[in-house]
């Protein structure tokens, strides 16, 4: 039962799989729209 | 190299080609040479709604073109994705915006749009979008539109044309009371290519205005953002630009763009087709792009130590360039500092009683499987063994101690995976 990278040139472990979300491109004003900027 | 997955996660339809601006820094491949500009037709945008519907895509973007000049068809088309679950968001340049149009977005549930403004007078909007007028009309939608209640996003595409007026756009749009202020770089789009290079601003320039862009937060509280990936080596320092530093290249990886035409593309700046939509349906097209996901269109980027985690630029802006480079990609030395993830994992106690968000999406990939959230904001991909455990866990309580025996899997193994479920917000006590 295991949390797996999608990039496979990554460690297949939790804090990489943390990671793996790949945040959009291109226009794309949803990502995270919770954020709160830094 | 990227695993496949079944189907995008997120996509962005451009519903029309037609588009009452002209920018100069378009990246649509269609807005420039003459071409005859299509629009999806009713029965097209039912079949693109089917299609996103049977492979449980998460998310959409309605663009174009600009989406508005066909309101029927553009509605039709956020009243199918809204129907079927999808988080959807509008990109338009707002001068068509008006009430009627407000009140029915409202009324399907698409609350959030992202405009375009390019200067802080009408002389310098109007000479980059080519249309006299379009100042007035985009700033009064954009008053309209916070006047109705929708999150209103903001960008500023940024060229040697207006880089010199970030502030001044930024102090605009926050007496406007806009939620999001973004100012990106434009990026070199294909056809014309040769001839804008030049339009491009600095690697110092887009520093400079990163850093405008957080002395404006800092003044007018409202969020600020990029539109695009930016390379890491641009970034620079990457403890301070963390959230900036979450927009990666997802093309052809969890996203794609659907043509109005029906064709399958990479992203909006790509012209490269895989296939049509409209009669071979989405997975097809969509399985054959491979190239992008073992990142075959990176350049030199793909020797960089970071590479694996920034994505090395934008691959469409590598091929379009005279170098074949990105034109903001420096080097791995200028990277000063690594982004801090602010996702804190929670370790649940194993006798927790915890049930599955029930906004949970569970999509099976040969692989395994996708588990996100509806509103799109987090995904995970698991193996075979925890998707199926996920799917048999669906409408039931339990605690980890119960999952661990049940599945018979190590209990520490289950604590740790069910938290990192937990603290995405994807499990709930």
């Amino acid at each position: 039962m295991f949390i797996v990278e999608l990039n496979e040139a990554s460690d297949q472990n939790v804090s990489e799989a943390v990671s793996s979300e790949l945040g959009g491109c291109h226009w794309d004003c949803d990502t995270e729209s919770d954020h709160s900027g830094e | 190299m990227y695993k496949t997955l079944c189907g995008p996660i997120a996509v962005q339809v451009e519903v029309t080609e037609m588009c009452n601006d002209t920018c100069r820094h378009c990246y649509n491949f269609f807005r420039h040479d003459g071409y005859v500009c299509k629009t999806m037709s009713e029965k097209e945008v039912s079949m693109v709604v089917g299609e996103l519907q049977k492979y449980q895509v998460i998310r959409g973007v309605i663009t174009g073109g600009e989406p508005l000049i066909v309101p029927n068809i553009f509605l039709k088309l956020a009243e199918g994705m809204a129907s079927i679950g999808m988080r959807t968001t509008i990109n338009t340049n707002l001068i068509l915006f008006n009430k009627a149009i407000g009140t029915e977005l409202l009324k399907i549930g698409t609350g959030t749009i992202m405009t375009s403004l390019i200067g802080d007078t009408p002389e310098l909007h109007d000479f980059v979008t080519q249309n006299p007028g379009s100042w007035e009309g985009t700033v009064n939608g954009i008053e309209l539109a916070k006047s109705m209640g929708f999150r209103v996003l903001v960008n500023m595409v940024l060229t040697k044309w207006n880089i010199h007026r970030v502030r001044e756009v930024g102090n605009l749009v926050g007496s406007l009371g806009v939620d999001t202020f973004g100012a990106t770089r434009a990026c070199a789009p294909g056809p014309i290519a040769k001839d804008f290079h030049k339009n491009l601003i600095s690697v110092e320039e887009l520093r400079e205005s990163l850093k405008t862009l957080y002395e404006l937060k800092e003044k007018w509280d409202y969020k600020v953002d990029i539109f695009e990936h930016y390379p890491w080596c641009a970034l620079g320092d990457l403890k301070k630009y963390s959230y900036l530093a979450r927009r990666k290249c997802t093309a052809g990886i969890t996203s794609c763009t659907i043509g109005a035409d029906g064709e399958l593309r990479p992203c909006g700046h790509s012209s490269m087709r895989y296939g049509n939509v409209f009669s071979e349906g989405l997975s097809k097209p969509w399985m054959k792009m491979n190239d992008w996901r073992k990142q075959i269109y990176s350049g030199s980027c793909i020797k960089c130590n970071f590479f694996n985690r920034c994505t090395g630029g934008c691959p469409t802006e590598i091929q379009n360039s005279l170098d074949k480079k990105d034109h903001h990609c420096t080097s791995g030395e200028d990277v000063i500092s690594l982004p801090i993830s602010k996702e804190e994992i929670i370790s649940l106690d194993p006798d927790c009683v915890c049930k599955l968000n029930e906004k949970i999406i569970l999509r099976k990939e040969e692989f395994g499987g996708t588990i996100g959230t509806r509103n799109g904001e987090k995904l995970l991909f698991v193996d075979k063994k925890f998707f199926e455990t996920l799917l048999n866990l669906k409408d039931r309580k339990f605690s980890i101690r119960q999952v661990s025996v049940e599945f018979t899997e190590d209990l520490e193994q289950v604590i740790q995976v069910f938290s990192v479920l937990f603290s995405k917000k994807m499990i709930v006590k």
